[in-house]
């Protein structure tokens, strides 16, 4: 949306309180939805069940399509639709809830860049795991991503969502890298991940924040996604302060909701974490 | 290697002969050669007495082998020039080719095997004179040691860390084209971007950022992305995107600084890759307009430039009172927007509003790169003992500002005539900024 538009919406949005039947749209769980996207999601779930916003998940197999900036997932509010945990959490704030609100300046900047961080450096080698490492596109990604599709309009849609990627991969000069590199680089972000966190049961201390949310859905579905190897969870499970953060949040927000009812489980096709 | 020089060689001429250089005399010379040997390849020329045929012919093909001489010598001399990133003498290269064009009666072959041992032997001097840690950047300008924000990192990085190596302008050679900058050679390696680098001094024992504490430098890592995402898109669209800046001052720098014929290449080759980093980036599907994404992406630097501010507060660095890596990043990102003399810099006029990041970078300049004595580091102390009035009264403006810019956003997108005065701007900031402000947290 345009800078207007945005404002304009977020003034509207104001005005209405959170409705009954608020969607979140994504991919297909379990034939379609890929480890990137499947954290995302899990990431957007995650932080409105911590606002205590209640949400049905919708799977559509043309989720990404839907959206309106071609990401999944998004959420369909009232009148409005916001895609992405960005405008997600600004959209939610503007209807008076937040998480963040308690942080100071110096707090707020830091919360910004830890989650710059992890776009950067975890979603970015997930999506070069996926689409730029031939073994994994071809056994995994491609069949995954044109499921729901018939010949040929599968493997069109799967080569042109893997050049894509590809071309954005050169452009940041993420190309050039090999595997281990990209491993490497995945390893160095925990670090930096564990490290702040320390022995906090959160990032900021005692109440969970939107930084949270992310970090616990790229972790939580990196730790339960069956990939052609499992050296990237392995470099995740090393550190256990983010073994426990990650125990801690789904034992939290999840287990309780999935005793009340049945729907919404982070489990996909993948399994329980270790 | 030298049959197939042979074989070129007769391609050369055929060419040659194609141009109006030897005539017929040409094609009698290639017949005579190939019936010379009737089952003669590639792998047999050098069975072919190419020395008796060259002295039983006219003089005409004696005139194309000169031509011909004289371009391969222009050839090697440029390839040297390439390699070596040096612009030899061009009366030393008018010497080479002639001295070796009078040797063309003798034999072609002989002339070209002249040129390869002048030019590896003048290519094995310059490797014998090679510093022992030398890094490639681009020149300064503006009053800063460079005018490329990877290059300025890397600097800052090695002032900050006290190592020692010897720095190489790439201005005005052929490298402006064929070198990734900033490079750092050391005892025959390579390594290029600043990150990999800055590991790499790092290894050597030449480290800025041996006190911090594990979170500090978790943070760095965290900031350095932040950087990154949000501040170097709209970097890259000030300089090299946004017509004004780039017809008045990127592009006549780079062209001035660059080497003919590359100053016709060279700045159109950045601006097209930084176009196509944003566009892949940053537009997503409803937003394949570059002026729409330009909206986002200045909103965004303007924001990250914000919490950069929140961060340093009042102290002289990011970690303390001594410069680290993340200090380096942060420098090579803002000077350029500083101190270049853009035309039209929205972005430069909102990090002039940022008294301590100005102050930063400036304390930097001053300290590092002027050799100037220690006391004026007592200059900025007074500075350090800011009072809170001022801080708010900072926040208050960087609130309106914001606003400011939104609404002017907001009047662009509705009123699309140009004869329309945004007068009205002075109440608008005032209203919407409280209505935002009496909204429920």
């Amino acid at each position: 949306m345009s800078l207007a538009a945005e404002a304009f919406v977020s003034q509207i949005a104001a005005a209405e309180p959170w409705p009954e039947k608020a969607t979140l749209y994504q991919p297909l769980k379990e034939d379609q939805i890929l480890l990137s996207d499947s954290a995302s999601s899990l990431a957007v779930q995650t932080f409105l069940r911590m606002c205590g916003l209640p949400v049905q998940v919708s799977c559509c197999a043309n989720a990404e399509y839907m959206s309106p900036s071609g990401k999944v997932p998004f959420i369909h509010v009232g009148n409005q639709v916001v895609s992405e945990l960005g405008p997600i959490v600004q959209f939610i704030k503007a209807k008076g809830h937040s998480l963040s609100d308690g942080l100071d300046d110096v707090q707020r900047a830091e919360m910004k860049a830890y989650m710059e961080l992890v776009n950067n450096m975890l979603l970015t080698a997930e999506l070069y795991i996926q689409w730029c490492d031939d073994y994994t596109a071809t056994e995994i990604s491609r069949p995954r991503y044109s499921s729901p599709y018939s010949w040929p309009l599968n493997h069109i849609l799967a080569y042109q969502k893997q050049w894509e990627v590809q071309r954005k991969m050169n452009a940041i000069g993420w190309s050039g890298k090999s595997l281990e590199q990209v491993y490497e680089d995945v390893s160095q972000c925990c670090q930096a991940l564990s490290q702040r966190l320390g022995t906090q049961p959160y990032f900021f201390n005692k109440q969970p924040t939107e930084l949270d949310a992310l970090v616990f859905g790229h972790l939580f579905t990196i730790l339960t996604t069956q990939l052609t190897n499992d050296e990237l969870a392995e470099k995740v499970k090393s550190y256990t302060n983010l073994l426990s953060f990650c125990h801690r949040i789904e034992h939290t927000y999840f287990k309780e909701h999935d005793r009340e009812s049945q729907s919404g489980s982070p489990h996909h096709y993948k399994g329980s974490l270790p | 290697m030298c049959p197939i020089l042979c074989h070129k060689l007769l391609l050369y001429f055929r060419a040659v002969s194609a141009l109006g250089g030897g005539g017929g005399s040409i094609k009698y010379v290639c017949e005579k050669i190939f019936r010379c040997n009737p089952h003669c390849n590639r792998k047999h020329f050098h069975n072919c007495n190419l020395t008796t045929h060259f002295f039983s012919i006219k003089s005409k093909v004696s005139v194309s082998c000169f031509h011909l001489c004289f371009l391969t010598n222009i050839c090697w001399v440029q390839v040297l020039s390439w390699r070596t990133g040096m612009l030899l003498d061009s009366c030393v290269c008018v010497c080479v080719c002639v001295c070796v064009c009078v040797c063309v009666c003798v034999c072609v072959c002989v002339c070209v095997c002249v040129c390869v041992c002048v030019c590896v032997c003048v290519s094995m001097v310059h490797t014998n004179m090679a510093e022992p840690m030398e890094l490639l950047c681009w020149g300064g300008d503006w009053d800063l040691p460079s005018v490329h924000t990877d290059s300025l990192i890397v600097l800052a990085y090695v002032k900050f860390s006290g190592a020692k190596l010897a720095v190489k302008s790439i201005d005005w050679t052929w490298r402006t084209i064929t070198a990734s900058v900033p490079q750092l050679h050391y005892e025959g390696s390579t390594v290029t971007e600043p990150t990999q680098i800055l590991n790499f001094l790092r290894k050597q024992r030449f480290n800025a950022d041996y006190e911090l504490t594990a979170k500090q430098g978790a943070d760095t890592m965290a900031y350095i992305a932040l950087l990154e995402e949000k501040l170097r898109p709209a970097l890259m669209h000030t300089f090299w995107v946004d017509a004004e800046n780039y017809a008045n001052l990127t592009r006549p720098w780079f062209t001035s600084h660059s080497p003919f014929p590359l100053n016709f290449f060279v700045p159109g080759r950045q601006a097209s890759l930084a176009l196509s980093r944003i566009l892949l980036t940053k537009a997503e599907s409803p937003l394949l307009n570059i002026t729409e994404v330009e909206g986002k992406i200045y909103s965004e630097a303007k924001e990250c430039l914000n919490l950069l501010s929140h961060r340093l507060g009042n102290f002289h660095f990011f970690f303390g009172d001594t410069p680290t890596s993340l200090d380096a990043f942060v420098f090579g990102h803002i000077a350029p927007l500083i101190k270049a003399p853009l035309p039209s810099g929205q972005l430069q006029k909102h990090l002039n509003q940022l008294d301590n990041l100005c102050q930063f970078c400036n304390t930097i300049l001053k300290n590092y790169f002027t050799d100037a004595p220690a006391e004026k580091r007592m200059d900025c102390s007074p500075t350090a003992t800011h009072d809170p009035v001022d801080a708010n009264l900072q926040k208050l403006t960087q609130l309106v500002n914001k606003e400011s810019n939104l609404i002017e956003k907001m009047d662009d997108n509705l009123r699309s005539s140009p004869q329309h005065r945004p007068h009205r701007h002075e109440t608008k900031p005032s209203a919407l900024a409280s209505e935002r402000i009496s909204t429920p947290p």
